[in-house]
């Protein structure tokens, strides 16, 4: 475990180093998510100047659950897809072969190998979001408790996101042609940028056991405005580690049906 | 060049055929954000509606929203772009005919075999949330030339975009910028006759709103005669201009290219 978290900071060094030969792409970075933030914003500010709450959901609480999905968009793009966006050419390359020669679990080096450090302006700007919302307002009764419960459901939100996205890049192994496959994922995971009770029913249960977006912004926000009882927080972090694990058995199974590309 | 323009469209339409299903799986991006904001703005309508709106009328818009959506987007920041980054262009460049004639071949095609996903999408969709129109025919033809003029716009200023990669590697982004514009002020988050006073003046000078929006206002019966004459005017104007603006873009990057690779 140890010697694991040694490697992620190493590969996170490495990357700064990488990415910082691009420095324009920083201020570019910068101006994407500040113009994205004030424009994300500004929509649930309009959505807000014509209903005082939407099923239940007060401003103030919409605004707290878009800094935790910019967060966790950030998260995202900085870590998970970058990794498994290049997962789907090592496949079809055969380069994976020098992934599966180290002295190391091959799942994680495939999802921690690389990141790109921009996507943590995302991180800061929900996070600054997140404190803004619960300093104007959300924040009164807001316990140790309440913020424990926060934690906890967003990390398991955080773990079936990861899942969620190895399970389906996975699938690499066996169609090799996939590289888009995470496209309809992403699309669904934007829908976490409101609480899933504003959709449909049926939207909402599809959000809820299909592909399960509502922990992922959902519960943890409700968690955090004590809405959320314990049967909801074990659900998610029993979710979570299921997904977790049925995502290293699927990956275990797609491993032993790569024969590499050429050679 | 009307026969050059088939030619290019029938190879493009068999190129993306082989690849169909990524392309389906791209035009669900035409319906999934528009669905976040037609959930979000049924659920407040509610029973009584909002700001004058009924449930249903929300409905028809975003529906169709996701129709011009799809039938206007741009696709030239990953064709032409690609092709200036990894020097495709000299090929193209050599032949007797504008390069622009197959990027606007290959944008047709990619919308012409979207249809065939979107259609039963909508279809779907109408089927569950039930939408409410209230139009006259005239309106609807107003529309339909409106959604050729929204579509020609956004492939000139998705092509001028694109050209930015003869100077700089981040064209994408300066088109992401263009993206978050069109979310914003062309009628996606929320219809543009219910944004707060500033920003309504605001979309409707800027050119966001001929992109996307303004088919739909007419589509849906929402504009008065004189609304949709204005309307149709300004986005006529800002047609010129996209042109003046790709033609002024494309010498200069030409003149500036020195082919990648060989």
């Amino acid at each position: 475990m140890r010697r694991h978290f040694a490697m992620i900071l190493v590969f996170i060094r490495n990357s700064v180093q990488n990415e910082f030969a691009y420095r324009v792409n920083l201020i570019v970075s910068v101006l994407l998510t500040l113009v994205g933030m004030v424009g994300a914003v500004g929509a649930v500010l309009v959505v807000y100047s014509h209903a005082s709450s939407i099923q239940g959901w007060t401003l103030t609480e919409t605004l707290a659950l878009l800094g935790l999905f910019s967060i966790m968009s950030g998260l995202l793009n900085t870590f998970i897809s970058p990794n498994l966006d290049q997962f789907a050419e090592n496949v079809r390359q055969g380069t994976l072969d020098f992934v599966l020669l180290k002295p190391v679990n091959s799942q994680f080096l495939v999802s921690f190998q690389r990141c790109v450090v921009w996507g943590l302006a995302d991180v800061v700007a929900g996070a600054a979001v997140l404190v803004y919302a619960l300093a104007s307002g959300m924040g009164e009764g807001v316990g140790v408790g309440d913020v424990l419960a926060f934690g906890l459901a967003a990390a398991a939100g955080t773990a079936i996101i990861y899942s969620l996205w190895v399970s389906l890049a996975t699938v690499a192994f066996w169609t090799v042609k996939i590289d888009n496959m995470t496209t309809i994922l992403r699309a669904f995971f934007e829908m976490g940028r409101f609480p899933v009770d504003v959709y449909p029913l049926w939207l909402r249960r599809a959000l809820t056991y299909l592909v399960p977006i509502a922990f992922v912004t959902t519960t943890p926000v409700e968690a955090l405005g004590g809405r959320s009882g314990p049967v909801v927080l074990t659900v998610a972090v029993l979710l979570a580690g299921a997904m977790l694990y049925a995502s290293t058995r699927l990956w275990r199974l797609g491993l032993s049906q790569y024969t590499s590309a050429s050679s | 060049m009307f026969a050059m323009f088939r030619v290019f469209f029938v190879n493009q339409w068999a190129s993306f055929l082989a690849y169909r299903v990524v392309f389906f799986l791209y035009t669900m991006w035409a319906v999934l954000p528009p669905l976040i904001y037609l959930s979000v703005w049924t659920t407040i309508a509610g029973g009584d509606g909002v700001a004058g709106w009924t449930r249903g009328q929300f409905v028809a818009y975003y529906l169709i929203f996701m129709v011009v959506n799809h039938l206007t987007g741009s696709i030239e920041i990953h064709t032409v772009g690609y092709e200036i980054q990894n020097g495709d262009l000299s090929a193209r460049l050599l032949l007797p005919v504008h390069p622009g004639l197959r990027s606007l071949a290959s944008n047709v095609g990619y919308k012409a075999i979207g249809i065939f996903v979107l259609v039963p999408t909508v279809l779907l969709l109408a089927a569950i949330f039930r939408p409410e129109f209230d139009t006259t025919a005239p309106m609807v033809a107003l529309g339909v030339v409106s959604t050729l003029i929204a579509a020609l716009l956004q492939f000139l200023v998705g092509y001028s975009v694109a050209l930015l990669s003869f100077w700089i590697t981040r064209a994408d982004a300066v088109m992401q910028l263009n993206s978050m514009f069109l979310l914003l002020l062309a009628g996606q988050i929320a219809p543009i006759a219910l944004l707060p006073d500033g920003l309504r003046q605001a979309a409707n000078v800027l050119p966001y709103r001929y992109m996307l929006s303004l088919p739909v206002e007419l589509f849906t019966g929402t504009l008065n005669a004189s609304a949709a004459a204005a309307g149709l005017g300004i986005q006529c104007l800002w047609l010129v201009a996209a042109w003046f603006l790709v033609r002024a873009v494309w010498r200069r990057g030409v003149y500036h290219y020195s082919a990648v690779g060989g």
